[in-house]
C-alpha cells in the first residue's frame, strides 16, 4: 500500500484555496515542484492558450523577473525558491516579461506550508498585479 | 481481523428508542488481530461498554488505542474505559501529531477538574503516549497506515491490513470540500491512500444531501459524497458511519436506501454501521 501516492492534507487544501479564488496563486509541493498554477497566474503571465504543461511553467526565472530598477533576480533569491528551499516567507516587487512579450509589475507574497504534524509540505505563492502593460 | 462496533453515533450520544437499532454511544469500534491484538479505534461512549466486554474475558496485557482526532465524540468515554483503571494493562494511545501540544497534554485538558473529576496523571494505569508516525508501522502482524485528512482540527484517517486483508476507518472526513470527486486525480484526494482497495472502509456520513450544504466545512460527508469516495478509492464494502445525533433509526434506513442507489451493482455495499456489528475479514 506504500505505492499509493498521498497528497498530505494541507497541500491538498493550499491547492483547492487556489482553485476556488480569483487571486493568481500557485502551489510548489515539498520537493520544490510546481504543482498547480491557477487561470489568474496564467493571465499574469501571459499564457493564453488553456492547455500549458505545468513541467513546462517550472519557474518565474523563465518570465526574466527583475527589481523595478530593471536588475535580474538571480533565481535562488525569488520568493518561491526561498518558501521552497529555505522554508522561509518571502515578498517582493519585481517586473516579468509575460510570453505575450507584456512586461507586467508584480509583488510576489510567498509562504512555506507546514502540515499538522509540523513537516514541512510545500509552498504557495500569491500575485498581485501592479499594472496591466508597461513596457 | 476480527472487527465490531461499540459506537458509531457522530458529534453528541444520541440515546433513546428512536436509535435503538443502530445505536446511540459514539466513535470505538474493536479490532481483533489474528495473533489476539487488540486494536481499538477511538474512545468514544461506546468505550465504555467494550472496556467491560474486555474486562470480563480473557485477561488482555496489552491494548494499542488509536485516535483518529481528539473531538469530544471521540475521547469522551477514555476516563470510563476499564483498561484506564486497570494497572495490569499496557495501554499504548496513539494519535495525530501537535507541534504545540503533546498528546498527553491535550488528553489531559479532558481528563482533568473541572471536565472530569480525577486527573489523568492519577489513574492506575500508566498510558504510553506516541505521535502517529508518517511512516507504516507494526502491530503485532499487522501493518498500520495513517494520514492525515481533511476535518476540522488534526484528524487522521487509519487503514490496518493483516494477511493482504485491509479495513480502513475515516470517521470523520469532509473529502469533497472544495474539491469535485469526479474529476481530481487520486492523489489530491483526502483519504484515498488509507481506503483505497480496502475491502472494508467505515467512513463518515453525517448528512444527507439537502443537508450538507447548510453543513459544508464542518468537516462531514454527504451520503453522495461517501458513496463517491468509496467508489472512487475501489473498497470492496462501505459502511455508513458516524451517524448524526439527529437522524433517526427510520431516516437512517433512507440514507442507506439512497446509498444503495448510488453505489448500484448487487453486492449489497453500502451498509449501516450499528452497534454490535462485526466483520471477520479471514486471509
Ligand atoms: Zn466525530
Ligand atoms: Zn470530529
Amino acid at each position: 500500500m506504500s505505492a499509493i501516492r498521498q497528497r498530505n492534507v494541507a497541500l491538498i487544501l493550499a491547492r483547492e484555496l487556489a482553485v476556488n479564488v480569483a487571486t493568481p496563486m500557485w502551489v510548489w509541493d515539498e520537493s520544490g515542484s510546481l504543482v498547480y498554477y491557477n487561470d489568474h497566474v496564467a493571465a499574469m503571465l501571459g499564457i493564453t492558450n488553456g492547455g500549458f504543461d505545468i513541467s513546462e511553467l517550472g519557474e518565474l526565472s523563465q518570465f526574466s523577473p527583475s527589481d523595478l530598477d530593471g536588475t535580474p533576480i538571480p533565481t535562488p533569491e525569488l520568493p518561491s525558491a526561498i518558501a521552497t528551499g529555505r522554508r522561509e516567507p518571502a515578498h517582493r516587487e519585481m517586473t516579468i516579461l509575460g510570453r505575450d512579450g507584456v512586461r507586467r509589475t508584480l509583488t510576489v507574497t510567498a509562504f512555506p506550508l507546514f502540515g499538522r504534524g509540523g513537516a514541512f509540505v510545500g509552498a504557495m505563492s500569491v500575485f498581485w498585479q501592479r499594472d496591466g502593460d508597461s513596457s | 481481523m476480527k472487527i465490531r462496533i461499540w459506537g458509531c453515533r457522530g458529534s453528541l450520544a444520541a440515546p433513546g428508542p428512536s436509535t435503538v437499532k443502530y445505536g446511540g454511544n459514539t466513535s470505538s469500534v474493536e479490532v481483533r488481530l489474528e495473533d489476539g491484538s487488540l486494536i481499538v479505534l477511538d474512545a468514544g461512549t461506546g468505550i465504555r461498554d467494550l472496556g467491560r466486554h474486555i474486562a470480563a474475558g480473557e485477561p488482555v496485557k496489552k491494548i494499542n488505542l488509536f485516535l483518529s482526532h481528539l473531538h469530544l465524540d471521540h475521547v469522551e468515554g477514555i476516563g470510563f474505559f476499564s483498561a484506564l483503571w486497570n494497572p495490569d494493562i499496557e495501554l499504548h494511545v496513539w494519535g495525530p501529531p501537535s507541534p504545540l501540544r503533546s498528546l498527553q497534554d491535550r488528553i489531559a485538558t479532558l481528563m482533568s477538574p473541572p471536565l472530569f473529576p480525577v486527573h489523568l496523571a492519577d489513574v492506575p494505569c500508566r498510558p504510553i503516549y506516541h505521535d502517529v508516525p508518517e511512516e507504516e508501522f507494526m502491530i503485532g502482524d499487522a501493518r498500520i497506515h495513517v494520514a492525515p485528512v481533511a476535518h476540522r482540527n488534526a484528524t487522521v484517517g487509519f487503514r490496518i491490513e493483516e494477511n493482504g486483508r485491509s479495513f480502513a476507518y475515516i470517521p470523520d472526513h469532509e473529502p469533497a470540500l472544495g474539491i469535485d470527486l469526479e474529476r481530481v486525480e487520486p492523489e489530491w484526494v483526502s483519504g484515498f491512500s488509507v481506503a483505497h482497495g480496502a475491502d472494508v472502509l467505515f467512513h463518515d456520513s453525517q448528512y444527507t444531501e439537502d443537508e450538507y450544504p447548510d453543513h459544508r466545512a464542518w468537516g462531514h460527508s454527504s451520503v453522495a459524497h461517501t458513496v463517491l469516495f468509496g467508489q472512487m478509492t475501489k473498497v470492496k464494502d462501505l459502511v455508513l458511519f458516524h451517524h448524526d445525533p439527529a437522524h433517526s433509526d427510520e431516516q437512517l434506513e433512507l440514507h442507506r436506501k439512497r446509498a444503495k442507489e448510488l453505489w448500484g451493482g448487487n453486492n449489497g455495499a453500502p451498509e449501516l454501521a450499528y452497534e454490535g456489528m462485526e466483520i471477520e475479514l479471514k486471509g
